[in-house]
């Protein structure tokens, strides 16, 4: 079939619309009042950075496609995302050379390298920033004022100075070109969450995450003034809602997502409160690839529990503390009560052996022929109905062969929950034994294997037991050990064998 | 009271469900051609065996087949007519069945139908062979021989009957039109279900967006102390048994177990109408409700079809295609388009009892595109109704690696598609998890319980 076929071949045959690209293209809308920030405060500087911020990262991963000899992925806009937010978080005082540099190591050597696309491991601009923060460490310091007059820089209202909150938040304050206006980047936010690209959690755990920081270890207790310069200073609100959200290097659990959030809220206080990465602009840029590092790790601890895996079924567990087999029967898994009936949802039901008849010749067929039976005997092959018939005849007639069903009798119904069949040979009784499928994984196989050691004494002349189980045989081999059955190997098979202490 | 969940399950999504097109179509029968095809396997288990030969005359309703065994059904001829032969052919998943052929003779002669029966004087036996006799398979398209699954029930565990009459695919209104026009034989097959587990409660689940159905069934149930009828809410795949048992009454059921260990049976619409018509009036599983729809056919409808008419003379009977668009143009398709098959435009293949609706769609309107990377965006984990996270399965798959996928809890999952529905990266998630989850099934020392559910021969 030819790949234009291939298209319309698979199901589902209806797709929800929004693609790749669309989801980019709905960040660049978002990030529309940011660029109108970065061009009304910083002029045309701020512009050229952008578009050369741009023009650098489509050029820079078209080059590595050829190079890698993959397929051109510029067409999904990603790079144009990470080109122009790594242009916003720089400040204006930079050489024009800068953001293109930047731009250019973060598709290279950020995604390019890692396999592109979605197989990066910490954000391409960020870390751009990073590199460029580590290299020249002074130049990316000076916020400068731009056309904003006399802008207060974050490092002087973290020490004390006090500023109009009202300036931070229209971005009359130092910081990079898009980042400085709270309000723009709130109303960018909202268009992202309404449409439905990013979710809310990761920014809410990562703000939430830095407030409680700085309120416990901030020195400044609950002091308001504080709390919203960290808030909406610093980049903090783009960090959260713009670059912490990139899919790629964020977790894709719930659960995840708000660890990761509320990680990336609390480092980057620490790393205010501390002054490590010196000024509290720099905190971001810090913070968000280290908390990039732990996205796989947290997925891989907070893999979600498949619906209904904690089965509901009758479960049926072994009461320790009774005194003969006694099992318990668990009906629902849930505290639910059932109904008014009166049934609790929990009874006690007594295992006992009994001896097979001829009226049982199904149900042992069936238990034979179950596939995962098969896989564990030494006779894989389907058993005919009429096979089955003459030797079960022959068995039953056999003096020297037992075979026992594992039975309870529940509401006067009889429940046959596996077989066991002792053959007798020189003082030595060998067992086989299968559980019904329905009823495996709940520790009968070792019940049966219990009572058959009674069912074994009564020929007083047996003192041994012997069971042999193919090595795959999980359920068989645990159930042998726990009975303090001896192990040992018998070519590719187990032989297990246990004394049976004579009764006086 | 019924313990009641939030009448939803968590994941799934709301689709665009294309059932305004063919939901205000009234159900009208529709007269096959002159040659009908049965196929002899129109459900899970043994095929069935012939018990008619080239040359033989037979009736409308008379057997032609008989099970094999019990995981197995009868099927009965849908038309009067002469045997032709037994021969391979076709069938809408792409195997090449052995099938009965019978010239249709045009006139329809059926069988003599002894009175009907009396439910107040019926016993469960009697309806248990009256169910198996008829035929009857889990119509929503497992095609489970219903007798065997009731056989493993037992009487006095089952507290809830529950009616599936969501339709949560798209395009598909042949249960919603059955709602609509004749609910005393839905509610009357599961009235006969109550009867057989007296101790169980009924519940008719109906979607949201169908409030007409709901008034309606209410309308027929105001006497019924034990039926009661729930909404719940328009999501996909609510229909899908494990979402549904959970929706209704809290209890949870994974891939390993069967409904009636949690103490539920699921029947179907179109099973449960054909119980009620198998135990009170003796018929047999001759007929199908089928909806005909999608933007490319030109009059959608929903068709009450004789099993064994072409699926293109039922198109035909829709209009065909559009004026102007040339089959080339489109997607044909046997079922929804979230679960159904793609099949050939020559259309050459038998309604059969597991068909519930063709589906023309245009190429342009599907939006096809490559898939692309995968940028970890999580949607796909936030849809899925079992919790699973389809793209680590999604890269098992690729890798070949079986035990991985086990590990990650694959053979959980219940084909309904939703992650390769709302993947922006276009994705074929679901197709490739479904693969590799059918691969690990035929083999029972991997798959080990889960096997269960799986018995097809």
């Amino acid at each position: 079939m030819n790949r234009e076929e291939k298209l319309y071949d698979r199901t589902p045959f209806v797709r929800e619309s929004l693609s790749t690209r669309d989801c980019m293209l709905l960040v660049l809308l978002s990030l529309l009042p940011c660029v109108g920030t970065a061009i009304y405060f910083y002029g045309m500087k701020a512009l050229l950075m952008m578009l050369i911020s741009m023009a650098s990262a489509v050029v820079s991963e078209a080059l590595c496609c050829l190079i890698f000899r993959r397929k051109q992925t510029v067409g999904d806009f990603s790079a144009v995302v990470s080109g122009l937010i790594g242009a916003l978080i720089l400040p204006v005082t930079v050489p024009l050379w800068f953001p293109a540099a930047a731009a250019a190591f973060s598709m290279m050597i950020v995604k390019a390298v890692f396999g592109g696309i979605g197989r990066n491991f910490v954000n391409p601009a960020m870390t751009g920033k990073l590199a460029l923060t580590l290299l020249f460490y002074e130049a990316m310091q000076d916020f400068g004022t731009g056309a904003a007059g006399d802008a207060v820089q974050m490092a002087d209202l973290l020490t004390g100075e006090r500023a109009e909150l009202m300036e931070i938040l229209l971005g009359r304050a130092a910081g990079g070109i898009g980042t400085t206006s709270a309000v723009n980047v709130l109303i960018g936010a909202m268009v992202l969450l309404l449409t439905g690209v990013v979710s809310i959690t990761i920014p809410a755990a990562c703000l939430a995450g830095l407030v409680l920081t700085l309120i416990l270890f901030g020195g400044y207790g609950l002091d308001p003034y504080r709390l919203t310069v960290n808030l909406i200073g610093g980049g903090t609100l783009f960090t959260a809602f713009f670059m912490a959200t990139d899919y790629t290097t964020s977790p894709v659990t719930r659960l995840g997502r708000v660890f990761y959030g509320v990680l990336l809220g609390v480092l980057i206080a620490v790393l205010r409160i501390t002054g490590i990465a010196g000024i509290g602009e720099n905190a971001c840029v810090f913070a968000l690839p280290a908390v990039n590092l732990t996205a796989r790790l947290l997925d891989r601890i907070t893999m979600p529990r498949p619906f209904g895996i904690r089965n509901a079924r009758r479960t049926i567990r072994y009461d320790q503390e009774a005194d003969d087999s006694e099992i318990e029967v668990e009906y629902l898994d849930t505290e639910r009560e059932m109904d008014d009936s009166g049934r609790e949802g929990r009874e006690t039901i007594l295992l006992g052996l009994r001896p097979a008849g001829p009226e049982d010749s199904d149900f042992l067929l069936e238990l034979r022929n179950d596939p995962v039976t098969r896989s564990n005997s030494f006779q894989t092959e389907e058993i005919r109905r009429e096979d089955h018939e003459n030797w079960y005849a022959r068995a039953l007639a056999d003096p020297d062969t037992a075979i026992y069903l594992l039975t309870s009798v529940i509401d006067d119904e009889e429940y046959r929950f596996g077989q066991l069949r002792l053959h007798f040979e020189g003082g030595a009784a060998v067992i086989s034994y299968t559980i019904a499928p329905r009823f495996r994984g709940h520790g009968l196989g070792r019940e049966l294997l219990r009572l058959a050691e009674d069912a074994a004494r009564l020929r007083p002349e047996t003192t041994m037991l012997i069971g042999e189980v193919k090595k795959q045989n999980e359920a068989s081999k645990k159930s042998f050990r726990s009975l303090d059955y001896q192990e040992s190997e018998l070519g590719d098979h187990l032989l297990y064998r246990k004394s049976l202490p004579t009764v006086v | 009271m019924i313990n009641s969940m939030a009448n939803t399950f968590s994941g799934g999504i709301k689709l665009n469900d294309g059932k305004e097109l063919s939901k205000d179509a009234p159900i009208t029968t529709i007269l096959p051609g002159p040659e009908m095809v049965y196929p002899l396997l129109q459900h899970i288990g043994n095929p069935s065996v012939p018990v008619v030969r080239e040359g033989d005359h037979v009736l409308m309703g008379q057997k032609i087949a008989e099970a094999d065994g019990d995981l197995s059904a009868h099927l009965h001829a849908s038309v009067s007519g002469k045997v032709l032969g037994i021969e391979n052919r076709l069938t809408a998943d792409g195997q090449a069945v052995p099938s009965i052929i019978i010239a249709n003779d045009r006139r329809y002669l059926e069988i003599f139908y002894p009175e009907n029966r009396k439910l107040r004087y019926t016993s469960r036996q009697t309806m248990l062979h009256a169910i198996r006799e008829a035929g009857i398979v889990g119509l929503g398209g497992s095609g489970l021989p219903t007798y065997f699954k009731l056989l493993g029930a037992n009487t006095r565990r089952i507290d809830y009957c529950i009616a599936n009459l969501v339709e949560c695919e798209p395009y598909l209104t042949s249960d919603y039109r059955r709602i609509l026009e004749t609910p005393e034989k839905i509610v009357n097959g599961l009235r006969i279900m109550l009867t057989m587990f007296p101790r169980a409660r009924g519940i008719l689940a109906v979607s949201d967006s169908n409030q007409e159905g709901y008034r309606a069934l209410k309308e027929c149930t105001r006497q019924d102390e034990r039926i009661y009828v729930r909404r719940l809410h328009d999501k996909y795949p609510q229909g899908s048994e494990r979402q549904l048992i959970y929706a209704l009454t809290g209890r949870t059921l994974n891939a390993k177990m069967l409904p009636y260990e949690i103490g539920c049976i699921v029947n179907n619409t179109d099973t449960l109408a054909a119980i009620n018509q198998a135990v009170i009036t003796h018929e047999p599983l001759i007929t199908k409700i089928i909806t005909v729809s999608g933007d490319a056919v030109r009059e959608p409808a929903n068709f009450r079809v004789r099993i064994g008419m072409s699926y293109r003379e039922v198109l035909e009977a829709a209009g065909g295609l559009k004026p102007g668009l040339r089959p080339e143009e489109c997607v044909y398709l046997d079922g929804g388009p979230m679960m159904g098959h793609r099949i050939d435009p020559g259309l050459d293949i038998p309604v059969t009892k597991l068909s519930s609706g063709i589906i023309v769609l245009t190429r342009k309107s599907m939006q096809a595109s490559d898939p692309s990377a995968c940028m970890r965006c999580g949607r796909c984990v936030e849809v899925c109704p079992n919790n699973l996270v389809p793209m680590q399965l999604f890269k098992d798959t690729e890798k070949g690696n079986e035990h991985a996928f086990i590990r990650h809890n694959g053979l959980e999952c219940c084909d309904c598609g939703t992650c390769s529905y709302i993947c922006p990266a276009r994705i074929n998630l679901s197709s490739s998890i479904v693969q590799m989850k059918n691969q690990i099934l035929h083999d029972p020392d991997l798959a080990g319980d889960y096997a269960r559910r799986y018995v097809r021969s």
